[in-house]
């Protein structure tokens, strides 16, 4: 009877995680296709045509099994567009610093916010969700302004500093840092240990999940930004790849899956390395206080 | 208390780091340099061809340092990267020692969607607004220009115009230019246009017996005319190479002042009155009035006569079915008659610019013979694309035409055909530029845009016109009110 | 003794802040403040002082009212009814299920799916021609037009919900398994039915979460605009309007003084709403304590 139980709510649980990978189960197969297939089953869209078939009027169909399988999208983004793999470059070179700056900048922060008495704490981290929840076309105008009175302007600092400092990583962090117990943390200092050891030794090793939670969460974020290294940089050779994807997607249906393909994997990559630690660590690190 | 200290000691700490930063070349700041692969995508990536001084190298282009020493530098921004201002800019510099002109790509290869298109206007944006790093000299093909005229961003050109006594203005087109202000001023100045017709032709016309006169036929005229030429005539096709939404732009624009007010900021697209229109287009193509296709087709008009050289002019009429004219496109009721024209390379200065008078004086130059009858202005037949400002420029190569006295060319089945220019046929060429004075948009507004993509779901039967109206009711609605 | 104390920990807090603060400063705030002085002026560079004129003109929008009304109406409806749904999820995957640890992963991916593969898979779905009317086609119903319709919302609430709710999952999971069991034995002794013991135990311990997750799910939704966007555009079907879009057709406008004006309203509702949520959270948190 338990049993029984147990295996429905599976079926149940599963079919709807097979709804949510959906996209991503059609984006890797339809990588796999030729771009006459492609345009086949996609050309369609934003037609506004009959259904009464005839060569206008069809639907389009979310084809899962390509008919004849193929690499020969993926030579044509990483052969035939050489630009690829150098804005793929680009990317990475914005992204990283990032979010190393970001995390370590934001674990310091998140402890004072979390752990330590600060008076107006409480004040300051409204601001910071407050930021957090901004447009970015209300203070892209003055950043810009900034960027050229600190100089970055043309530079991957433009787009790297502003990164480092973005409020999401304090959010986040010190969300996780609330569930060190503050005994723990006084019992520390009674013994006579620094803050900076507190942090390093305490507070660190306990936030593992939060910071990989945040790594993961940082990179989805920053690897889609488009607009602010479009406005601060104008050598299109400096653009990451988000700026370019959206005129490959547009262009060339073709080659959109592969495409999209190479450019998520390195996300998904990435979470499914840190998915351990950002799962089960959220768990762990909730030893109550 | 404790408070204002953490104010004061978070300025305090603020001022540090943008000394720092100021002083220090590399731009990083602080001590968090240690996450910034110090300036590394900065300077190693790939240069632009052309080693201009790039913004990118040099230290913040602020007014002063941008023009220090004596020699200024004029920031061009082009929409796409281009021979013709490469040229100019080289012709210029050896000219003039102590100017420098940058050139710089806002629009970068490939084709505009939509979103691509608003990234570009918002990186402009956000370089006019901030008062910095914004080109002084740009070209405005791409960009929303009334918006730019709306919020001060240009200056007026026709004053500029004015208060230079060595500008004659009697040297140029300048009926394009007076045609082409906004608000009462010359923000947007073209530097090239072409002028658009109808295609007609007039033989099949006079065996029918009905009179044209294309000086003063209105659209309304035009669907009369073109339904009685279908009556009595013989082929049973209007006006060839329209699409519906082309016609729904004609019959919209002519009756523009009934569905928006902008002013009051009211749409009028729910009502009777539009929803007769989008059926009218329909009616007007199953009549063969109007017909999108055009191969093989015998049809007494062809809307596709958009004429960008001389040689076009000459050819056209012969290019795509037998012998024909090219009239003036009808008017809206109650316009003045005149030629339909389409502008290319504007240029515009912008208002916060510190070398207002060097970009004129560039801009003079690019409207000198010698840039307006560039090389570099030939597509691969040799003709010259889009027509010249300058008058002599003009001239010259009209009289170059007649000294060889014929244009051959490829018709439409490849058959190679010639064409004799005559003196008679240059004059009135040359009145029909003197008579442009209706300016066509080469980029359509966002009401026009809104306004083709619901039509389009009626015109493939999709929807009834009465829920298409409905949407763009909904979507102009919330576009003017704003 | 206590005194010092206080003090070396308020000392330690700043500087384990100041990296953070400074360039959270430098970068998000003293933008916003820029901007904010830009909604009394008329214009950028170089505007004139015209008090309140800017808000006056905003308020007097019927378009800027419709987008508040909406987002204000995607808040208030969307959020709540995700988080109800993840909550319930996060539930039946507390319990005993096969493959757990797969079912996790599959919800949280969606996340780390880039915009443009979204946006892809979403016309590819919702299409005039799109998959989901050739289902409907073959069924015999009328087509609809998803994004051109007051389906358009309901649309946009899917694919939010589609890409945030495996997160805030795995948030709720993680505060459901810090409820020790025995608090529940112990309910269950004292004679408490299931809904009892979930409302008195469950709801109370998970509080500090569900803060977290609103916040989460808030940012979560503003998000969603990016999709949004490039799918319909700038004035997308009246359902669908929202703060973002207005600000967005602001700032291609040029129109600053309107736009700087909207976020500071904006930032303002924000800080009521959160603050509001913060204190509620407090009362929890010392009320636990």
């Amino acid at each position: 009877m338990v049993q029984l139980h147990k295996y429905a709510l599976t079926v149940l649980l599963l079919l709807f995680a097979l709804i949510t990978l959906f996209p991503i189960v059609l984006t890797v197969t339809g990588s796999f296709m030729t771009e006459r297939e492609i345009g086949l089953n996609y050309d369609l869209i934003g037609n506004m045509t009959s259904a009464d078939g005839g060569p206008q009027g069809q639907f389009v169909n979310w084809k899962l099994v390509p008919d004849w399988v193929t690499l020969e999208q993926f030579r044509n983004v990483l052969i035939d567009s050489p630009t690829f793999l150098l804005r793929f470059w680009n990317s990475m070179m914005l992204v990283a610093p990032i979010i190393a700056g970001q995390t370590i900048v934001a674990s310091l922060a998140a402890f004072a916010l979390a752990n330590l008495r600060l008076p107006g704490k409480d004040a300051l981290f409204l601001v910071y969700i407050v930021a957090m929840l901004m447009p970015f076309q209300v203070t892209l105008v003055p950043n810009y302004i900034m960027a050229d009175e600190l100089g970055i302007l043309n530079r991957a600092a433009a787009i790297v500093l502003p990164g480092i400092f973005a409020p999401f990583g304090v959010f986040l962090l010190r969300q996780f840092y609330l569930h060190i117990p503050s005994p723990i943390i006084e019992a520390a200092r009674m013994d006579g240990a620094g803050y900076a050891r507190i942090f390093l030794a305490i507070v660190l090793p306990l936030a593992k999940s939060g910071i990989a939670a945040l790594v993961v969460l940082l990179f989805a974020d920053y690897w889609n930004m488009v607009e602010q290294p479009l406005v601060f940089i104008d050598d299109p050779l400096k653009h990451p790849l988000s700026v370019y994807l959206s005129r490959i997607l547009e262009g060339e249906r073709g080659v959109g899956f592969a495409a999209s393909l190479l450019y998520m994997s390195p996300v998904i990559l990435l979470f499914l390395y840190a998915e351990t630690y950002f799962v089960q660590g959220i768990q762990s690190s909730g030893i109550k206080g | 208390m404790r408070r204002v200290t953490l104010l004061i000691v978070g300025f305090a700490m603020l001022l540090t780091m943008a000394a720092c930063s100021g002083s220090g070349s590399n731009g990083s700041v602080g001590r968090n340099d240690i996450a910034i692969p110090d300036g590394g995508t900065g300077t190693e990536s790939v240069r632009n061809e052309d080693k201009q001084p790039d913004r990118s190298a040099g230290v913040s282009p602020g007014e002063t340092e941008k023009n220090k020493g004596g020699k200024k530098t004029i920031v061009l921004a082009t929409g796409g990267s281009s021979d013709y201002f490469k040229e100019a800019k080289k012709k210029y510099e050896d000219r003039h020692p102590d100017i420098t002109i940058q050139l710089k790509d806002y629009r970068g290869e490939g084709k505009l969607d939509e979103s691509e298109y608003d990234k570009i206007v918002t990186k402009m944006n956000t370089e006019l607004l901030s008062g910095k790093g914004a080109a002084d000299l740009i070209v405005l093909d791409f960009l929303p220009v009334g918006k730019y005229v709306n919020k001060k961003m240009l200056v007026d050109l026709s004053e500029m115009m004015e208060q230079d006594s060595s500008f004659q203005k009697e040297q140029y087109y300048s009926n394009i230019w007076d045609n082409s202000k906004l608000n009462g001023g010359l923000y947007s100045m073209p530097l090239h246009f072409y002028m658009d017709f109808f295609w007609v032709d007039e033989e099949a016309v006079s065996k029918t017996g009905v009179n044209i006169d294309d000086k003063t036929w209105t659209f309304d005229q035009f669907i009369d005319t073109t339904k009685e030429l279908i009556k009595k005539g013989s082929y049973p096709h209007g006006l060839l190479g329209i699409s519906k939404t082309g016609a729904l732009e004609l019959l919209f624009q002519d009756n523009y002042a009934a569905f928006v007010d902008e002013a009051g900021r009211k749409a009028n697209f729910d009502s009777d009155l539009f929803v007769r229109l989008l059926e009218q287009v329909n009616t007007l193509f199953d009549e063969q009035v109007m017909t999108e296709n055009y191969e093989g087709l015998q049809g007494y008009f062809d809307f596709r006569a958009s004429i960008r050289s001389i040689e076009d002019y000459f050819t056209y009429p012969v290019m795509f079915h037998g012998t024909g004219k090219l009239y003036q496109k009808p008017i809206a009721e109650g316009q003045q008659t005149g030629t339909y024209f389409t502008t290319g390379y504007n240029v515009g200065i912008y208002s916060n610019s510190a070398v207002k008078k060097e970009a004129w004086d560039f801009i003079k130059f690019l409207l000198s013979d010698e840039m307006q009858g560039s090389k570099n202005r030939q597509d691969q037949n040799r003709s010259y694309l889009m027509f010249p400002m300058n008058k002599a420029t003009l001239e010259g190569q009209l009289k170059e035409l007649l000294k060889e006295g014929t244009v051959k060319f490829e018709d439409m089945d490849g058959k190679v055909k010639t064409v004799n220019i005559t003196e008679a046929g240059l004059s009135i060429f040359k009145q029909r530029i003197a008579a442009a004075n209706k300016p066509l948009h080469q980029t359509p507004s966002q009401i026009s845009e809104i306004l083709f993509e619901e039509a389009k779901a009626f015109f493939n039967k999709q929807k009834s016109a009465e829920d298409a109206a409905k949407l763009i009711q909904s979507r102009v609605g919330i576009y003017l009110n704003e | 003794m206590n005194i010092h104390w206080r003090k070396k920990e308020i000392a330690a807090a700043f500087m384990f802040l100041m990296p953070s603060a400074g360039g959270f400063a430098l970068f998000y705030v003293i933008p916003f403040a820029m901007g904010l002085v830009y909604s009394f002026q008329d214009g950028t560079p170089d505007g004139a002082f015209v008090g309140l004129a800017g808000y006056r003109e905003l308020l007097a929008s019927a378009s800027f009212r419709k987008a508040a009304w909406n987002t204000a109406l995607f808040t208030f409806m969307s959020v709540p009814l995700m988080i109800g749904s993840s909550l319930c999820l996060a539930i039946l995957l507390n319990k005993s299920v096969y493959l757990r640890k797969w079912l996790r992963t599959a919800f949280i991916l969606p996340l780390v799916v880039p915009v443009a593969s979204v946006v892809f898979i979403w016309q590819i779905g919702f299409d005039w021609n799109g998959a989901v009317n050739a289902w409907m086609h073959s069924f015999g119903m009328e087509r609809i037009d998803w994004m051109k319709s007051d389906w358009a919302i309901v649309t946009v609430t899917l694919v939010y919900a589609w890409k945030n709710m495996g997160y805030n999952v795995i948030l709720f999971l993680a505060g459901l398994q810090n409820i020790p069991e025995s608090y529940y034995e112990i309910a269950r002794l004292e004679g408490a039915g299931p809904f009892t013991s979930w409302r008195s135990i469950t709801m109370v311990y998970l509080m500090p979460t569900l803060f977290f997750v609103v916040l989460m799910s808030i940012i979560g939704s503003f998000k969603v605009f990016r999709e949004t966007y490039l799918i319909a555009g700038n004035y997308p079907h009246d359902s669908i309007y929202m703060l973002q879009h207005y600000m967005n057709n602001m700032f291609l406008s040029l129109d600053i003084q309107k736009l700087t004006a909207a976020a500071s309203l904006m930032v303002g509702s924000i800080m009521i709403l959160v603050a509001g949520l913060y204190l509620l959270e407090r009362r929890f948190r010392t009320f636990m304590e």
